[in-house]
């Protein structure tokens, strides 16, 4: 008994006024040591700040010593970075209390001990709060779009047991639905001339939903490097990001182009349904497949069809430009450049310049189709710092992956054919690629 | 600040008469009780009035078997050791308990590791040991049978009686610790059949330093004192006259008074046992009616017993603990580790031992401050289940 008479006043002070005493709400670390067998146990716990003790508290069962030691480190080290409160010992704590009896010095100056071990709990905690982080995916597979290379991605990854979810902000199917769903699938091996572009979609649609793949119609807002994509209803990770945006009809940039563009004037991009045109003249402008098609789908219903091309040939395959001899109402104007398109409420005339005359013509017309080319939809991206070409196709090697790591590009903004089959076999290639990166099988 | 000094199981103020009694005695009455000058035949008077007291106090028919020696430590070591040396040709097992006072348990720890074979009987929840498990022991080498007559710790009073009657049929050497007893309750060495018994003076009210051993006529031990032959030659060195005539006046007082007196502290101690129980997570310790009537101890649980005396240290009050912490050991106490008490258990153990000067008021100061610091104390113990 006569050892408490050892207590310096320091000792009696901290043992009579304990500070920080309690437990703290959502502590970061927590450090228990000693055992009430021996007689002492105390528990120290932390919450800490841009590695600062913003908050020291504890507990103590023991001896006045065991309290008083517990008060100090707790003043002692709140305010202190993680590094210097690991530098406290023992025996700085029993200095600061003005000594200890030589018997407490051992079973019940377990302070410093209790305080390094909150930390290393929270070292611990954090560590393994990282380590949960990045391993909280959401998704395998992540696609971005749900057009034709979307779409067929997401039944690929999820034919390989990939988790796989699509974003598709509008119509499920991208430029097939809302360009030309009624459109029989050309250039398709083995599904040419017997299907449409809806009925190809909906194939898709009871594909990947069959094999269980999140369609998810929520439109991404944006995607970032570390594999989140951002859309109005949430955040997603994914292991691998796939791009799929498909592309739009480009603009022509003409004289009298945005006049009529909107709300049914007369200037369109492409014919969704050709029972519109019906006894209308028409002017198709484009030298491509989509201006040939547009003059076909049109030569039903239209009572005059223009196609003014700014080369010397159509560049399409030769049984459509058959077709289109075969027809009367049909004519091509070649090295025919637009120069502008005129009307007061609704178009009424086009100007156009024959480049070998040097002269220009102008042709009352009801319509104009602008059909002169898609454009890669890959503007949202540049924030993102993907490498891409001068026309805005989006870079990738022959795995389809970009310059970042973990996304991919599949479709019309990997490639400049823009057609229904590569998008396909981009997707083919995603999906292989994504397996061996995420599942690392023995045969890779 | 009331001041209320309850820890008289570990030194007790000397009774005021007493005082009286020994002055003289260290500056006047100076003689050597082996002169044979007037003043050494005085010392001699006030050493054998002195031992006629001690011998009345415990019922002892002849004066004679009085020793006096320094203090109980002294007494159990001579009592112990002695009787172990005169009689090992008979036997060497020797019978105590697990709950005797360390002067016991280390003199026969150490007789064992001499050679001799020692039996530590269990006691129950309540620190009582049994009759039955003393008679259950007893081998033909049975020597002694050392049991206190009760536990200055937790108060339990052992039945000496039915043991003490066991060692006379089996005519083996019966010793009783009586230091915490002896003053408190009525102790009778023939009724009791108590070979030899251990006296305190300090406890009886009386200074310091002084102790004495009841040795039944017959019975002798050898003395490890050796020198003048005082003491019938059983404790040598010059008498301390002033502390015997203290413990001779003290034993005097106490047979006179400690009838009332008990009746009136066994009033105050159930006041604080009944009281302080209230506390939650407080518990008792040792028996509740076979119990010193100055002793009231406890444990609480989720906290330490420094803490707890060092609390009511800072509220006047002083009280003791079984607590590791406040050991030089570092060992909780091994009383209550024997009766069972896990290790955290014994830690929060408190121990009020009432006296001459305790009044109700102090009572009712302890009752008021001690469930104050336990709820105190228990606001900083991590053990402390939250409601």
């Amino acid at each position: 008994m006569e050892e408490q008479f050892e207590y310096s006043e320091k000792v009696m002070d901290h043992f009579r006024n304990p500070r920080n005493v309690g437990q703290i709400k959502d502590a970061d670390g927590t450090g228990r040591v000693g055992n009430p067998v021996c007689g002492d146990l105390m528990e120290i716990q932390i919450k800490v700040e841009n590695n600062i003790l913003k908050d020291v508290k504890f507990k103590t069962f023991g001896c006045g010593s065991a309290i008083a030691t517990s008060s100090m480190i707790t003043e002692m080290a709140i305010g202190k970075t993680l590094e210097e409160a690991l530098k406290i010992t023992r025996g700085e704590v029993a200095e600061e209390l003005g000594g200890l009896p030589a018997i407490k010095m051992h079973c019940s100056n377990l302070a410093a001990d209790a305080l390094h071990a909150a930390i290393k709990d929270y070292m611990t905690h954090k560590e393994e709060k990282a380590k949960l982080e990045a391993e909280k995916y959401d998704f395998d597979v992540i696609i971005v779009g749900g057009g034709p290379g979307g779409l067929t991605t997401g039944i690929l990854c999820a034919y390989r047991g990939l988790k796989t979810a699509i974003f598709e902000g509008s119509a499920w199917g991208g430029i097939l639905s809302w360009l030309c769903p009624g459109k029989m699938i050309e250039n398709f091996p083995g599904l040419c001339e017997k299907t449409t572009c809806s009925d190809l979609v909906e194939s898709w649609i009871n594909e990947a939903k069959k094999l269980k793949v999140d369609l998810k119609k929520e439109r991404v807002n944006e995607i970032t490097a570390d594999r989140k994509v951002v859309t109005d209803s949430g955040e997603y990770r994914g292991k691998i990001i796939v791009l799929a945006t498909g592309s739009s009809p480009k603009l022509a940039g003409l004289k009298g182009e945005e006049k009529f563009g909107k709300n049914d004037r007369g200037v369109y991009y492409y014919v969704r349904n050709p029972q519109n045109f019906m006894g209308k003249r028409v002017l198709v402008v484009g030298c491509g497949n989509s201006a040939v098609d547009s003059a076909l789908s049109l030569s039903e219903t239209a009572d005059l069809i223009t196609i003014a091309c700014g080369k010397d040939e159509l560049r399409t395959v030769p049984q459509k430009i058959e077709r289109l001899k075969a027809i009367d109402k049909v004519k091509v104007l070649y090295n025919t450049e637009m120069v502008e398109i005129t009307g007061t409420d609704k178009v009424e005339k086009v100007i156009m310049k024959d480049l070998k005359e040097d002269e220009n013509i102008q042709q009352v017309v009801d319509s104009v189709v602008l059909a002169v080319g898609l454009t890669p939809n890959t503007e949202i991206f540049k924030k993102l710092g993907l490498e891409m070409d001068e026309k805005g196709y989006i870079k990738t090697d022959k795995t389809q992956k970009t310059n970042i790591d973990g996304i991919y590009a599949v479709g019309d903004i990997a490639s400049d054919l823009q057609l229904v089959v590569v998008a396909v076999a981009n997707g083919a290639t995603v999906a292989h690629n994504a397996y061996i990166e995420l599942r690392k099988p023995y045969w890779r | 600040m009331r001041q209320v000094y309850m820890d008289y199981g570990s030194a007790s103020p000397v009774d005021k008469r007493v005082l009286e009694a020994m002055i003289p005695f260290f500056d006047v009455d100076v003689g050597n009780a082996s002169s044979l000058h007037s003043a050494g035949r005085k010392a001699k008077r006030e050493l054998e009035n002195a031992r006629t007291s001690v011998a009345k106090l415990i019922g002892a028919q002849n004066t004679k078997s009085i020793i006096f020696t320094s203090c109980a430590t002294e007494s159990n070591n001579l009592a112990l050791r002695g009787a172990a040396m005169r009689y090992k040709d008979k036997g060497n097992h020797i019978i105590t308990t697990s709950v005797e006072h360390m002067s016991v348990m280390n003199t026969l720890k150490d007789l064992q590791r001499n050679g001799f074979e020692v039996t530590f009987l269990p006691v129950d929840k309540d620190g009582l040991v049994s009759p039955e498990q003393v008679k259950n022991a007893i081998t033909d080498k049975t020597i002694i049978i050392s049991v206190m007559y009760a536990n200055g710790e937790i108060g339990t009073i052992q039945p000496i009686r039915e043991i003490g009657e066991i060692a006379s049929d089996r005519k083996i050497i019966f010793h009783v610790d009586g230091t915490a007893a002896c003053g408190k309750v009525p102790v009778d060495v023939e009724k009791e059949h108590i070979d030899l018994l251990t006296l305190s003076s300090n406890d009886l009210g009386g200074a310091k330093g002084t102790g004495a051993l009841y040795m039944k006529q017959g019975i002798r031990v050898i003395p490890f004192m050796l020198g003048g032959g005082q003491e019938f030659g059983m404790r040598s060195g010059s008498e301390n006259i002033p502390g015997i005539v203290g413990m001779g006046k003290a034993a005097e007082i106490a047979q006179k008074e400690m009838l009332d007196e008990s009746a009136r502290l066994v009033k105050l101690r159930d006041r604080l046992i009944d009281n302080i129980l209230k506390t939650e997570y407080s518990y008792l310790t040792g028996h509740r009616t076979k119990r010193l009537p100055n002793n009231a101890s406890f444990r609480f649980s989720f906290i330490e017993g420094e803490s707890i005396i060092l609390q009511l240290n800072d509220l006047g009050i002083t009280a003791s603990t079984g607590s590791a912490c406040s050991s030089k050991t570092l060992e909780p106490s091994h009383v209550l580790i024997a009766m069972g008490l896990r290790h955290e258990e014994a830690h929060g153990s408190l121990l009020l031992t009432l006296g001459r000067a305790n009044t109700q008021e102090d009572v009712d100061h302890v009752i008021e401050s001690v469930p104050k610091i336990v709820s105190r104390l228990r606001e900083l113990s991590p053990l402390y289940p939250r409601k």
